[in-house]
């Protein structure tokens, strides 16, 4: 009877999670080979992923940026041994995996329309972005490198925000700075970015 | 052509923004004059930009979604609608789930009905896994047991499809019950858990763990009973899936064990009952976020809240119950499933008898709330003293940070104007309109708070998100809406979300002719439905007060809620036009009392702005007052116009107590009545009345510049400078652009001796009205020895006055005081009395006046006012 109310031990989570919580810290501590690890992680974990989400259920076939990031987190890291600037940190790194992901393919696409595709991109790769919305991609892209070069931390926070979902809290820690510095600078980015997609930049 | 902007060119233009960004209309248009002047490119630019700001939410929203590929759940996505499968002819899809799509069907040999449920293909996964599917589907199979979902059959197509034939069975799950009433009454709670108990009892016995127990997998039928569904299936689905180490499930009902990936037995299936029946209780799971990340972090670290903290009725039998299957340590829950039903059933023994307590408590409960809100009308006397005792405490409650001691033991919302989507402004006053009816309506519901309609319209504005703007207005619940209006379609959509959980609760979406320009069907839906989810437990009968119009006439309320919109402006043009809104209300119904008291409103408001005439608009009125107060004297906002105008024009002082507290009456909520109530209290020198009433007002207000602004005022009036200094800064750090607060707290300064700091905060700020406050400036250089501006200030008024503009003689008597010239402060003052300016009731509390209290001049003039001494 007891035998039978036993069930083998099962593991949930894949990876080993305190491998990335140790790589963060040591990146932390100044260490950048421990970044590319990480950021190689990342990338790998957000392209199964996505590969999942789209070939899942109906119910979660839906690609969004923000989940992606956090899932890869839950996946990644083991929650409950690292605190906030270190969430914060593998949440930024996460934000620009996942733009250089999307731009990728996003360029990709427009090139392979032109007839001149030079990656080749799965099926599901394809899928990631809908043709409705390249344009999009490759814009706010090219948006933020030019706000990057008027004011990097503007361009990182917009970043967080669009390709990795971070909350205003998680891109301050991320950077450093105090939320206030950080609600001020997104509200002048935001208006600045609204203004750049329009086709209006200021002068 | 202009240079592009270079980084030193972005720095100078966003640190203008910034600062420009924070300021109201006047003072932006102010600032962007003086920049025209220095660096017209500047200019532009910060202007672009501040234009893009006001619409950055808007024309950014795309984004949000550019990377989402929400594509919708086909049909029929496995394209088997149709087909004969094994001995089964397959019919319409029923539904889809994470693990699977099911069919109606027909069993071709039994003849009858059947619901087949096929696995994803991603489930059909290699011929091992397959296998160890079939072998865990036939256990759960071999079940037979009232709570567990029978299986026919399991099979594989001739196409290899993996499928499980079971009964077809009628009812919902537990999750859209949920889903329709929030939580379910404790009786009902505890015999689904019971049952559900019994089901993992059974299965637990054969070896089978669910793995995946939640609301979605509980079968509610019409009979009463319910059926636990897909067990077993869990396993087999994340044996195959651990490989590829993906996350699949719902975070929400997983054990601690489960989430750390460690070894998992029947005893996580406790745990998720102990989820599934806090969620019964209280309406959400216990551990909640918007992220995974957030609900895992407090399945593993945080203890959840007490379910009697959040529903009195629970006992402390019931709450061990929950609390035991709930412990983080497989080892601390209930052994087994049956030693959890041997709990529960003493429980349900002691229920039966508490129950009856159990509602005596709630009923009282009730009844504190309503007569703390002024609304309860007939009760005993022992209640009345219940009640009076409850105000007291909550009147006492500590308030942190500025934020208003709201109660707890009731539900509270805060109602955020409606996004008025694709901007156009013509639209404002009915997105405004809407949120503000929805405060209205709301705030007649007893035990339901409802926060300020300023204070929550101005956070909105400042561009907070909703659960910060909750947080802050310590309310549990926020509702936010959307308008969009077409040439012909008016669509409307409203969202109440649960700040605590973080969860949308409820959402609705509305749409009707857009000709009907107002919807009183659409808007008693709302609040019918906002209602409903917050108080499942209400009857009928109080819901429907909540819904009571003053006009039924759609036409008329669109009018009314236009004039409301540019009353609130408050600037001479908007009170043309409000008047001009009221009016055409008023031609659309003759009997529409509000419209009435809304146009008295304007015309007395406009003359003490000094934007007309005194006598003619007071006269007008008083006249429209009281055809407001014919047609209906239960408004509040009736006797609040009739207060206003027997307080600031007739100096009738009895009177204007007496409305007021008439008004408050009504409506003790209204933060409006409150603050004159409260200038009342300084007509009759009663200054500690004053500031209490003014602070009740920043209670219910407070995040209002102008009752915090108020608050200073009555604090500095009544002689307790050190207390208006700290509200004046709170309230600046907060919002530093209300003109009429830099100048009540460079009074402040003034009364202290800390001249830099007062002429510091009047460095920005502009003289927006006319009236009594507008010497200040002056007031302030006279007193920190700077005669030569002040006397500058005095030259200033008199060059306006020459103009043609009109020039308070108060205001010039507030300066002469300020330079010791008493004379012509007397001068001033009587010249005053007879313009009949309405400030004159303050001339024996302004602190300005007090080297002239003992002017026998002055003495005389108080008597002549009407002020006792």
């Amino acid at each position: 009877m007891l035998e039978a109310l036993s069930v083998p031990a099962e593991v949930a989570i894949a990876s080993a999670p305190s491998d990335v919580a140790g790589l963060l810290k040591r990146w932390s501590a100044g260490d950048e080979r421990a970044r590319d690890e990480v950021i190689s992680l990342v990338y790998d974990s957000l392209r199964q992923l996505a590969h999942r989400k789209l070939h899942g259920a109906p119910a979660e076939k839906s690609l969004n940026t923000t989940g992606l990031v956090h899932e890869a987190y839950l996946r990644l890291v083991d929650a409950a041994r690292v605190d906030l600037p270190d969430r914060a940190h593998f949440l930024a790194l996460a934000s620009e995996v996942m733009r250089n992901l999307l731009v990728d393919r996003a360029r990709a696409r427009v090139a392979e329309k032109r007839g001149g595709g030079m990656i080749p991109l799965g099926l599901d790769e394809a899928m990631w972005i809908a043709d409705e919305n390249l344009d999009s991609v490759t814009d706010l892209d090219e948006a933020l490198t030019r706000l990057e070069a008027l004011s990097p931390r503007q361009g990182q926070l917009l970043q967080h925000r669009y390709f990795g979902g971070l909350s205003l809290e998680e891109s301050a820690a991320a950077m450093d700075v105090s939320l206030a510095t950080a609600k001020r600078e997104l509200r002048s980015a935001r208006a600045w970015l609204a203004l750049e997609l329009k086709g209006e930049p200021i002068q | 052509m202009r240079s592009p902007t270079d980084q030193r060119r972005w720095e100078e233009i966003q640190s203008s923004f910034d600062e420009l960004v924070e300021l109201d209309p006047d003072a932006r248009a102010q600032r962007l004059a003086i920049l025209a002047g220095t660096d017209p490119d500047l200019r532009r630019a910060v202007e672009e930009l501040l234009a893009a700001d006001a619409k950055a939410s808007v024309s950014l929203a795309p984004l949000d979604t550019v990377f989402r590929l929400d594509t919708p759940a086909p049909i029929d996505p496995l394209g088997l609608s149709g087909r004969t499968i094994s001995h089964f002819e397959l019919r319409e899809r029923l539904g889809a789930g994470g693990m699977g799509v099911v069919y109606r069907a027909e069993d071709l040999q039994l003849g009858r009905p059947v619901a087949l449920k096929f696995l994803l293909p991603q489930y059909n996964f290699d011929d091992v896994a397959k296998a160890r599917f079939l072998r865990e589907a036939h256990s759960a199979a071999a079940l037979d047991h009232p709570n567990l979902c029978t299986i026919h059959e399991v099979g594989t197509s001739e196409d290899g499809w993996l499928f499980l034939a079971m009964p077809l069975y009628p009812g919902e799950t537990l999750r859209a019950r949920l889903a329709r009433v929030g939580f379910l009454p404790i009786h009902e709670t505890l015999e689904i858990t019971r049952q559900i108990a019994e089901g993992l009892q059974a299965a637990h016995a054969a070896g089978i763990v669910h793995r995946d127990l939640k609301p979605a997998n509980v079968m509610l039928l019409p009979d009463d009973t319910v059926r636990v569904l897909d067990f077993g299936l869990a396993k087999a689905r994340d044996q195959s899936l651990t490989e590829s180490g993906v996350m699949v499930g719902t975070v929400s009902y997983m054990a601690p064990e489960q989430i750390m990936g460690g070894k998992v037995d029947h005893r996580a299936d406790l745990w998720a009952l102990g989820v599934v029946l806090y969620e019964m209780l209280i309406g959400h799971p216990p551990f909640a976020g918007e992220q995974d990340i957030t609900i895992a972090h407090g399945i593993l670290h945080d203890e959840p809240a007490l379910p009697s903290t959040r529903r009195a009725e629970v006992t402390a039998t019931v709450e061990d119950l929950v609390l035991t299957l709930l412990r983080k340590d497989p080892a601390r829950r209930y052994a087994t499933a049956a030693d959890m039903l041997r709990d529960l059933a003493r429980t349900g023994t002691v229920e039966v008898s508490a129950r009856h307590a159990m509602r005596g408590r709630l009923r009282r409960a009730k009844r504190i709330v309503t007569s703390r809100s002024g609304r309860m009308v007939a009760a005993g006397a022992a209640l009345l003293l219940l009640g009076a005792g409850a105000y007291g405490l909550f009147r006492s409650l500590p308030a942190i940070a500025g934020a208003p001691a709201l109660a707890t033991a009731t539900a509270s919302v805060a109602v955020l104007p409606f996004t008025n989507v694709g901007g156009d402004s013509t639209n404002l006053p009915f997105s405004d309109g809407m949120a503000d009816e929805l405060t209205t309506a709301l705030g007649k519901v007893e035990g339901l708070m409802v926060s300020g309609r300023t204070s929550a319209f101005n956070l909105s504005r400042k561009g907070l998100e909703p659960r910060e703007i909750g947080r802050l207005l310590r309310a549990r619940y926020v509702v936010e809406g959307r308008v969009t209006t077409s040439k012909d379609r008016r669509r409307i959509g409203v969202d109440l979300l649960d700040i605590a959980s973080g969860r949308e609760v409820w959402s609705g979406n509305f749409e009707y002719d857009a000709l009907n320009r107002y919807s009183f069907t659409v808007q008693d839906s709302i609040t019918r439905s906002i209602v409903r989810q917050l108080f499942p437990h209400l009857s009928r009968a109080a819901i429907a007060s909540s819904a009571k119009h003053a006009t039924e006439n759609p036409a008329a309320h669109d009018l009314y809620l236009q004039g409301r919109y540019f009353f609130e402006k408050k600037d001479s043009t908007s009170f043309a036009k409000a008047q001009d809104y009221f009016r055409r209300a008023i031609r659309s119904d003759s009997l529409y009392a509000p419209a009435y008291a809304g146009l008295a409103d304007t015309y007395s408001q406009q003359a003490t702005y000094g934007f007309a005439p005194l006598a003619s608009n007071f006269s007008k009125s008083k006249e429209y007052a009281s055809r407001a107060l014919a047609l209906d004297s239960t408004l509040a906002e009736v006797h609040v116009a009739l207060g206003f105008i027997a307080l600031f024009y007739e100096w009738d002082w009895p009177t204007a107590g007496r409305q007021f507290e008439t008004a408050l009456r009504q409506n003790e909520r209204s933060a409006g009545a409150h603050l004159f109530h409260a200038w009342y209290f300084m007509a009759v020198d009663s200054m500690s009345a004053a500031i209490t009433e003014g602070r009740r007002a920043v209670d219910l207000e407070p995040f209002s510049p102008l009752m915090n602004t108020r608050l200073v005022g009555f604090l500095m009036y009544g002689g307790r400078n050190a207390e208006a200094l700290e509200q004046g800064r709170n309230t600046f750090e907060r919002d530093s652009s209300f003109s009429t607060l830099r100048q009540e707290l460079a009074r402040v300064y003034v009364q202290l001796g800390r001249c830099p700091e007062a002429l510091a905060v009047l460095q920005s700020s502009s003289d927006q009205h006319v009236a009594a406050l507008g010497g200040i400036r002056g007031y302030t250089y006279a007193k920190c020895g700077r005669r030569a501006q002040a006397q500058a200030e005095l030259e200033r008024f008199r060059v306006q006055a020459r103009e043609g503009r009109y020039v308070s003689a108060y205001v010039l008597a507030v300066i002469y005081a300020g330079l010791g010239d008493t004379d012509q402060a007397m001068a001033e003052l009587e010249k005053a009395y007879v313009e009949h300016t309405w400030a004159m009731y303050m001339i024996r509390v302004e602190p300005a006046f007090a080297a002239l209290h003992s002017d026998p001049r002055f003495i005389a003039l108080v008597r002549k006012v009407g002020l006792v001494t």
